[in-house]
């Protein structure tokens, strides 16, 4: 019996490993925190530029001369922070490095970077900062403008409280932010843009026309109550539909509009749009893809689990979003400067010239100017 | 012909646990191998539609003033055509409508409603404050939600597509450390919407609106009935007639607020009870609609077949159980072979299927909360609780359906006291480690510091 | 990233070997177990002989052990005593045991009643002898240690950590799957042996596979805390 009493013990033991580490992580916890929810979080589109002017600002307050920037035009001062940052300290001038460049830089004036440099750490210019062509860059900061010369690249982000032009071939890997405006030249790319102006090569800004006013009036209380049964839009007839809201259609097939169809209802296509020029549309439009003519105007919001096409000298009031990608014809507007919207690609965003977008453009891959 | 009953009943209910099975194993390697669908957050802050905030209250003294502070901080535009709040005194005896009163003189855009007369539970508190609202979009929360600065932003993003009819945002428990259970069902959280909904949603299923952290088109509500107050699930109510009706729920995880769980395993039955009994209850209203929409597809149809019926899955296994002791008696383990394996691994679904667990452990590494994980094996006693609790509770819905009466809602307790800087442990009392709206804001920026 | 779909490729293909591994050398194996159990009940004194040979897999078969257990003809009041001491256990544990933890002892008390009534009122004998209990406990035992490299392909392999730690991880849990097994299996031939066949069901439903679900999930967290402990170190600063 004793033996059988040992089988039980062992029994037990080994009974308990199955419960032993979760029994001591609930008496001992090694973590009983709650999730990390950044309650005091806003969404600040120029994020990078500003905490790194921040971060700057302490390093510069508490870093020590480390030596002059011998060899180096124009000179300049190095220093060297608690926590082992090297940073360059420039007045201003045209900058050249033949090797890379492996120290953060700070520039009190305007900044220009010869051609061919590599600088692998971050840049922060108080004046205007202009790149010759090839030039490899880390990120940029700067209180003025920004002008990257031909085939730049840069690993990460540009933020400019001036205007930024990227010239032809440049490839940003991150965001591209600007307080004033983004100028795009052909073959450009990258993930995203936010200014209150962002346009491509040959863009005519103009006035653009407010659009519609939008919103659904709230309607009234029905307690769901039948009443009569709405009249089906002519543009819809002989689709097969039915009507989700008082203002919003729902067709389960492909639907082609026209040249010169209006839509005053909020339209859902579970197949292929396809509108032809001059179409209008009042109020917010979603299909699994859609294809815009040309001088197409949608007064609401431009939705797409798949793709959009925007043909030439069409005008999107408020914001566009495709799972995959997006394409804006030559002379395509979207937002207002007094009303910034959003262009969101979960793929590419592709955009020809004389595009203007006031607000952000977003990609999953890239954003490229054609 | 017992054996016979018994062997088909075992058949039975090997079959739908597997199907189970298969199906959060889909969704755990869908959400941890392909794209994430359409999120709108690139949209935050520029689609700015009118909302109105609806509280409902129920002597909600203890929570009330954080939850209005936290809304008071929200970087959503406060004028008014944007913002309302309205925090709906649903027949409160203590000092709730005083408190939502002060807010409202300091705040023009605070607009309580009290309740003293008519139907009283949440749905009831909803629909009086949607008849008062005049937002496009309807946002609930909870009385004990702690909502972030951008969390409105975040949920109302999403309504820019015209299709989503409601928005779920994420939930987190706050009170994780009050007890084991609230860590074991902070386990359970975290499986349910980094995994389970947010592959719902990717896959084009069936995401839940869960009636708290999320919002509803005002529009979308109105063609679809607006609130039921017969429902004691009215959210699962809500999300199965908007999505009958063709409306798109969204799920936005980067939308996060903190929620107080349970703290006490009583409080917690009598969580399950409510949800068993009504979402069990949509299962009888809307099966036959759901099946014959023509707004759905059918896989949707599938899954939603699958939503409706998860609480049956426990009066299942508890037959299964049964049976598998029948056959045992009977001699009929000499099955062929794997028949008896997975009869006798019936037993093992009273305390979840693997893919449960599996679902848990993959959240945990996506939220890159690893050191928790150890406790997975005591979500065992979770799992068994919340069976044995949902078969009883059940027997009482079908008991009380055959005698035609209606079960009534009962109120989660609150272990937050009022002033916001202390929690009460299972036994009532305070732990003085504080929770609340302060320490919520104070760890944060710990954290921020930290980071830098 | 933390996840990668080739991963999940390379999980099955490990599930297949191993698979592979373990039906080559299964009868080997089982012999094996086999020798543990037979040490195991002569630590707890109970007598056993070479039984018949089971044929688990086409080509995997192990000898089975033949025990004696308690006969409740000569000793009528054993199984009344067993099933008086549980529900006295649940009446003094009611209170004290936390509220989730209660419908697991109802259990004990639950399965001798029923096989009580069972031996009292259908036959004086469960319908297995322990030669019978060990095979179905083989046939189930061996079909769980096929399964495992799958489980763990899906739950494990699918991380991107280095394949030693997967591996690691797949060997201790197989051990320990084999090691446990070993042991149940023989204390339920030695319960039957002391306490008779009335233990039988209990033994059968809550430590056969419920038993095994348990550590499976007990060793996956260990496994993932630890490799979550590795991916956490490789996430990027905010530079």
């Amino acid at each position: 019996m004793l033996g059988y009493l040992l089988l039980l013990l062992l029994f037990s033991l080994f009974f308990s490993v199955s419960f032993y580490f979760g029994f001591r992580e609930w008496r001992r916890p090694w973590d009983a925190a709650p999730l990390p929810i950044d309650v005091e979080y806003v969404r600040v589109e120029n994020y990078f530029g500003r905490s790194f002017r921040a971060k700057m600002q302490q390093w510069l307050a508490e870093a020590q001369p480390n030596g002059i920037a011998a060899g180096l035009l124009p000179s300049g001062v190095l220093l060297k922070t608690s926590g082992g940052e090297h940073l360059l300290t420039l007045p201003g001038g045209r900058l050249e490095r033949r090797g890379e460049q492996v120290e953060l830089i700070y520039c009190e004036g305007d900044l220009t970077l010869a051609g061919g440099s590599t600088f692998r750490r971050e840049i922060y210019c108080r004046g205007r900062c202009e790149t010759e062509a090839t030039v490899q860059l880390q990120s940029i900061a700067a209180d003025g403008d920004v002008i990257l010369g031909l085939q730049n690249e840069v690993a990460r982000w540009v933020d400019a409280q001036g205007k930024v032009r990227l010239r032809s071939g440049t490839v940003v890997g991150s965001r591209v932010s600007s307080s004033t405006s983004i100028e795009l030249e052909r073959q450009v790319r990258a993930q995203s843009l936010y200014a209150p102006v962002i346009c491509t090569a040959d863009c005519a800004l103009r006035d653009d026309p407010v659009a519609s006013p939008r919103g659904e009036a709230a309607p009234p209380i029905t307690n769901g109550q039948a009443g009569t049964p709405p009249a089906v839009p002519p543009y819809l007839a002989g689709v097969r539909c039915l009507q989700l809201s008082p203002r919003t259609w729902l067709v389960q097939d492909d639907l082609d509009l026209p040249a010169g169809c209006r839509v005053e209802s909020n339209l859902i296509v579970k197949g292929t749009l396809r509108a032809g020029s001059d179409c209008h549309f009042a109020g917010d439009l979603k299909a699994s893809c859609i294809q815009l003519g040309s001088r197409n105007r949608v007064g609401g919001n431009l939705v797409s689990d798949g793709s959009i096409e925007v043909g030439e000298g069409s005008f999107i009031a408020r914001n566009v979003a495709a799972g995959t990608h997006i394409r804006f014809s030559a002379g395509v507007r979207v937002g207002q400067l007094s009303l910034p919207a959003v262009v969101s690609a979960g793929s590419e965003v592709g955009l020809e010239q004389d595009v203007a977008i006031y607000g952000k453009v977003a990609a999953g891959r890239w954003i490229k100017t054609l | 012909m017992i054996v016979e009953a018994a062997r088909i009943v075992a058949v039975v209910v090997l079959v739908v646990m597997a199907a189970y099975t298969a199906r959060h194993l889909l969704f755990a390697l869908h959400r941890l191998f392909s794209r994430g669908r359409m999120d709108y957050t690139d949209l935050a802050g520029f689609h700015l539609p009118s909302v109105s905030v609806l509280i409902p209250m129920h002597n909600e003294e203890a929570v009330a003033p954080d939850i209005i502070e936290a809304l008071a901080e929200a970087d959503y535009p406060h004028d008014p055509q944007h913002l309302e709040v309205i925090p709906i005194n649903d027949h409160s005896t203590d000092g709730t409508g005083a408190i939502l009163d002060e807010y409202a003189r300091r705040y023009p855009w605070i607009k309580p409603l009290h309740r003293k007369k008519g139907k009283r539970g949440k749905a009831a508190a909803l629909r009086a404050g949607t008849e008062a609202a005049r937002g496009e979009i309807l946002i609930a929360f909870d009385a004990d939600y702690l909502p972030g600065r951008s969390l409105l932003k975040f949920l109302v993003a999403p309504f820019a597509d015209p299709e989503v009819g409601a928005v779920m945002g994420r939930v987190v428990p706050h009170n994780v450390g009050a007890s084991l259970l609230t860590r074991l069902l902070d386990l359970e959280r975290a499986g349910g919407y980094q995994v389970d909904q947010q592959a719902r949603y990717n896959l084009g299923l069936i995401a839940q609106y869960g009636g708290t952290a999320g919002g509803v088109r005002r529009a979308a509500l109105e063609t679809a009935g607006g609130w039921n107050t017969h429902s004691l699930a009215e959210d699962t109510d809500l999300t199965l007639r908007l999505a009958i009706r063709g409306w798109k729920i969204a799920y936005v995880n980067r939308a996060e607020c903190y929620e107080e769980v349970p703290e006490t395993w009583e409080g917690r039955r009598r969580q399950v009870e409510r949800w068993a009994i009504g979402h069990t209850d949509c299962l009888h209203r809307y099966l036959g609609p759901l099946l014959r929409s023509p707004c759905l597809t059918a896989k949707a149809k599938l899954d939603g077949v699958f939503l409706l019926g998860v609480y049956l899955t426990a009066p299942l296994i508890l037959l299964g159980w049964i049976a598998t002791v029948i056959l045992f008696f009977a001699g009929q383990t000499y099955l062929p072979v794997w028949v008896a394996f997975f009869l006798a691994s019936t037993s093992c679904n009273a305390v979840g299927n693997f893919a449960s667990f599996f679902e848990i452990g993959s959240s945990v590494l996506l939220d890159g909360a690893e050191r928790r994980i150890r406790l997975l094996p005591l979500n065992v006693a979770n799992f068994l609780f919340s069976t044995t609790t949902v078969a009883v509770a059940l027997i009482k819905y079908y008991a009380g359906r055959a005698r035609g009466r209606s079960l009534p809602w009962n109120k989660t307790e609150r272990h937050r006291n009022g002033n916001g800087n202390g929690w009460t442990n299972g036994n009532g009392e305070a732990n003085g480690n504080g929770r609340g709206l302060s320490v919520v804001k104070a760890r944060a920026a710990a954290q921020n510091s930290g980071s830098s | 990233m933390v996840f990668r779909p080739g991963l999940l490729f390379q999980g099955f293909a490990v599930a297949i070997l191993v698979d592979a591994l373990l039906v080559w050398q299964g009868s080997r194996l089982l012999g094996w177990h086999s020798r543990v159990v037979e040490a195991l009940l002569q630590l707890a004194g109970v007598a056993w002989e070479h039984g018949k040979d089971l044929a688990v897999l086409p080509g995997v078969s192990v000898g089975l052990l033949r025990t004696s257990y308690l006969d409740y003809q000569t000793h009528p009041l054993y199984p009344w005593a067993c099933l008086a001491a549980a529900v006295a256990l649940l009446a003094l544990g009611l209170r004290r045991c936390p509220l989730p933890l209660r419908p697991l002892l109802y259990l004990v008390p639950l399965s001798l009643g029923i096989t009580l009534l069972y031996l009292t009122r259908v036959s004086p004998t469960v319908p297995y002898n322990p030669e019978d209990f060990s095979t179905i406990w083989y046939r189930g035992e061996t079909y769980l240690w096929l399964l495992l490299p799958w489980i763990f392909a899906l739950g494990f392999f699918v991380l991107n950590v280095p394949m030693r730690l997967k591996m690691g991880w797949l060997s201790l849990l197989l051990s320990y799957s084999f090691l446990w097994s070993a042991i149940r299996l023989a204390t339920a031939l030695a319960t039957f042996h002391y306490l008779g066949s009335l233990w039988m069901p209990f033994f059968y439903f809550a430590f056969g596979f419920l038993a095994d679900f348990l550590y499976i999930v007990a060793f996956y967290s260990l496994a993932l805390g630890q490799a979550g402990a590795l991916l956490a170190r490789r996430r990027e600063e905010w530079q």
